[in-house]
């Protein structure tokens, strides 16, 4: 006997639902989005109008393009405003910008720029060389606490304006990353005026800027909204609309779980995201997705050794590990195949890539790997392991707790198993991992490093000696050569001679074996075929200048 | 009653500071270097990074760095995010709605779902309704909200088209998250005030009531079930902290930018200010609500006395 009916039970179900619903919150119902009625007229071309959801698992923390080092918040900068030039990713050249042209002086201490007349900011004032002035001042500023800009700017000892559109730059010492740094959006103008009227806290809440976009709204955590710029008409030259965007409103979304992102592009909440590789092949089946490809920039994925330890300084067992690591096997296994293979430093869509290193980079051949070790007089042991002189070929790789660090890491372990190596694998959160790495706690390590800007600059970071320890160069390399031709690219103002230590540099790191590089992912995005004309940049993304909305 | 509240609430004093030297030693003892983590997928030198950590304040001695931290808190500053930029005050006075706007209605509806389902269960005890209630309880403890969540969404929201995926735009948008968050409590109080209610039942009071002829639903009620109440209540109190850690998952699933995604972030990058503000103002939320379920004793058994 029951005291309830099964209906007054469902009765009780509804009620108390209904009550925890009422319960939440008093919030404002939600927004409807009211989309423009296509035009009528059929006519082929880009028509104006609509919303853009772009997604992301990474929200910004600030929108002030001195204060953050994040790629979510650098996105949104750079759609605000470009800077003095920009780089074609295709041809891995600068090219003009904000900047109509630019002189360097024949010492390549002193950079001028000439400044476009017909640029405006989002509040309607002309951008001016004062306001490039300005925005040093600034960066220069203790107090605004600049340390990406400041990373830019470091080899900078004076800037003036020598009229209304001429901007003047004095370096310390020849530079050739400059160029780098006058086209990041780490350094791009920012707006005096709207600063000091609204103060830096406000700015970096609400800013402003000279882009094709503009700020409009931001929820905390949740969504960053921008509007198209009506005055827009200084896009970068690969654009063929060099005025204002067609879309009208373009929205990035946040959300931390990528399952649910994957959810939300799915129920057509979003219009773009990127994919991760496991459902690369879930949108390139969906009828109303389109999948772009695009090569990562940087460093692909690397196994560094740690050059302080006595076991690699024999070149015959650095090669050997070389050629024990199986790129192929690492693409198959943990990318299902959505990747490229690394033979040097560089990832090929960078600026002064070296295709040469490809023919220098040992392939996988684990009978040469035996061969090389025995030479080096690490002899197999009973047990699988080999050793010298009473010790056994036992190395700690340390990683990040990310799973595909730690998958790849596992793949190493097998495959450096196969010619006797005893690898011991020890995951850590990205902070910890960091700080252990830098003290040399081990003796493998493993990465990847995504750069946008393309510049190779980057390869003194991770191999000049002077960034370990505490900076970047956390395998410990010092060797001379290197340095020497790091400090030669950097000085060397004209691209064919900078080119040339570029070149030989990447040579030299392979020929050396003073890292494994292993592969290049590629990024893959999903984007909502109602989109047309959108492109994709080998530095950039995918951009949406020319973009519009057919619906 | 009001002597208790205040000798409780003094004891508050002593807890929040214990937690706040817990909290500073934590974070300031985990390896990591916020300067690093700050420089993001910017590429820094050596020098740089020093001048950041000067910055920041880390080149100070320890208890100088606490004294610094302590004595703005008292006076309701929690100093100013290392990631933002901005007073962790404000990073809170934004994220805080949005996560009461998920535990508050979780809790309540974790509570009134679980008594419910639990009275249905034991006034059926050994049906099949009780069977059924039962079991479905153990699948709900344990499925992990985790996963539970992302099923919610790809029926309700992908496939039925009923509720948006994720976001905080009104209350559509809590509906699936609030619901997920509350399972776990819910089948834990159900479970709980079955086992209370069929023990009450069978004591001797229980007995002589339905001898002198009440009616059965005022036994259950009347009789039975505020008795039952008491340990539920504890566990009330207690799955309160349960329902913040579980937010945290649960703002991550549905991305609502909530304290407990601001707490990920902050631990993340090593922003000490926010990580060490966040944890305080959880912890008093913790022991004022453990307050109000004390409270809430007398009103359930008279018997209790507040001394």
């Amino acid at each position: 006997m029951s005291f309830l009916s099964s209906r007054k039970l469902v009765l009780l179900f509804v009620i108390i639902l209904m009550a925890g619903a009422l319960l939440i919150s008093c919030a404002p119902a939600e927004e409807e989005v009211v989309e423009p009625e296509p035009d009528p007229v059929e006519e082929e071309g880009p028509r104006e109008g609509g919303k853009v959801v772009w997604a992301r698992r990474d929200a910004p923390t600030t929108l002030d393009p001195m204060k953050h080092g994040e790629a979510a918040a650098n996105q949104i900068n750079a759609l605000m405003g470009g800077n003095l030039v920009a780089l074609d990713s295709w041809e891995g050249e600068y090219v003009p910008l904000h900047a109509e042209e630019w002189d360097v002086s024949e010492d390549g201490t002193v950079f001028t720029f000439y400044l476009r007349d017909d640029i405006k900011w989002h509040t309607g004032r002309q951008l001016t060389a004062h306001d490039y002035v300005y925005t040093y001042d600034r960066a220069f500023d203790p107090d605004t606490g600049a340390v990406q800009t400041l990373g830019f700017l470091e080899d900078v000892v004076d800037y003036e304006a020598l009229d209304d559109f001429t901007f003047q730059v004095t370096l310390e010492e020849p530079s050739a990353v400059f160029l780098a740094s006058a086209a990041t959006a780490y350094t791009k103008p920012v707006d005096k005026e709207y600063i000091e009227e609204v103060g830096d806290d406000d700015y970096a809440r609400n800013p402003s800027g000279v882009g094709a976009w503009k700020f409009d709204h931001w929820v905390t955590g949740e969504s960053v909204t921008l509007v198209r710029n009506e005055d827009f008409a200084w896009a970068e030259p690969w654009f063929e609309n060099q005025g204002p965007p067609y879309i009208e409103e373009l929205q990035f979304r946040y959300f931390p779980e990528e399952a649910t992102l994957l959810a939300a592009l799915e129920a057509g909440e979003v219009d773009i995201a990127s994919l991760p590789a496991h459902a690369v092949d879930r949108f390139e089946e969906h009828d109303d997705f389109e999948v772009a490809v695009n090569l990562q920039m940087g460093m692909g994925r690397w196994f560094m050794p740690n050059m302080e330890r006595e076991i690699w300084q024999d070149e015959r067992v650095r090669h050997a590990v070389a050629h024990a690591l199986d790129r192929d096997f690492f693409i198959e296994t943990s990318l299902e195949g959505r990747a490229v293979p690394a033979y040097g430093p560089m990832s090929p869509p960078m600026m002064m890539y070296n295709e040469k290193v490809e023919d220098l980079a040992p392939r996988y051949n684990p009978e040469k790997a035996e061969q090389l070790l025995d030479d080096a007089g690490w002899v197999m042991g009973d047990d699988g392991v080999r050793e010298k002189d009473g010790e056994e070929f036992e190395i700690l790789l340390l990683t990040r707790t990310e799973e595909l660090q730690m998958r790849d890491a596992e793949i190493a372990q097998g495959l450096l198993e196969e010619i006797g190596i005893k690898v011991e694998i020890e995951s850590f959160e990205r902070a910890l991992h960091t700080e252990k790495v830098r003290d040399g706690e081990h003796d493998l390590s493993i990465g990847q490093y995504w750069w946008s800007s393309g510049d190779p600059d980057v390869l003194y970071f991770f191999f000049h000696s002077s960034q370990s320890p505490g900076g970047l160069n956390s395998f410990h390399l010092k060797d001379p050569r290197v340095d020497e031709l790091l400090e030669n690219q950097r000085t060397a103002v004209d691209p064919d001679e900078r080119a040339e230590y570029v070149h030989e540099v990447q040579e030299l790191l392979v020929e050396e074996q003073f890292a494994f590089f292993v592969y290049i992912t590629e990024e893959y995005s999903a984007i909502h075929n109602r989109i047309q004309d959108w492109m994709v940049t080998p530095a950039g993304g995918i951009q949406l200048n020319d973009a519009w909305i057919d619906e | 009653m009001t002597a208790f509240i205040l000798r409780r609430l003094l004891m508050v004093i002593p807890v929040l500071l214990g937690v706040s030297i817990i909290v500073f030693s934590m974070v300031h003892l985990t390896p990591g270097d916020p300067a690093e983590i700050m420089m993001g997928e910017g590429i820094a030198s050596a020098e740089v990074l020093a001048r950041v950590r000067r910055d920041l304040g880390l080149d100070q001695p320890l208890h100088v760095q606490y004294i610094d931290f302590i004595s703005g808190a008292v006076r309701g500053d929690f100093g100013t995010s290392y990631r933002t930029r901005r007073a962790v005050i404000d990073e809170v006075r934004e994220r805080l709605p949005i996560t009461l706007k998920l535990i508050l209605p979780a809790i309540f509806l974790a509570t009134l779902a679980g008594i419910g389902l639990g009275i249905v269960s034991a006034a059926n005890h050994d049906t099949a309704i009780d069977a059924g209630t039962m079991v479905a309880a153990v699948v709900w403890v344990s499925m992990p909200s985790f996963w539970f969540g992302i099923l919610l969404i790809y029926l309700f929201a992908v496939h039925l088209g009923w509720l948006p995926v994720a976001g905080s735009g009104g209350v559509r948008y809590f509906i699936l998250p609030v619901t997920t968050l509350a399972m776990q409590g819910a089948a834990l109080i159900a479970r709980l005030t079955r086992s209370n209610m069929l023990e009450v039942l069978g004591q001797d009071y229980i007995r002589t009531a339905h001898a002198k002829g009440v009616s059965e639903r005022t036994v259950l009620y009347k009789h039975a079930l505020r008795n039952a109440l008491n340990p539920v209540l504890t566990v009330v109190g207690l799955r309160l902290g349960a329902v913040i850690a579980g937010s945290v998952i649960i703002e991550q699933v549905f991305a609502l930018p909530g304290m407990g995604r601001l707490l990920i972030h902050s631990i993340q990058g090593r922003d000490f200010p926010a990580v060490q503000g966040l944890i305080l103002l959880l912890a008093f939320m913790f022991v004022v609500t453990n307050l109000i379920v004390d409270m809430c004793y007398g009103f359930l058994d008279p018997r209790i006395q507040y001394s």
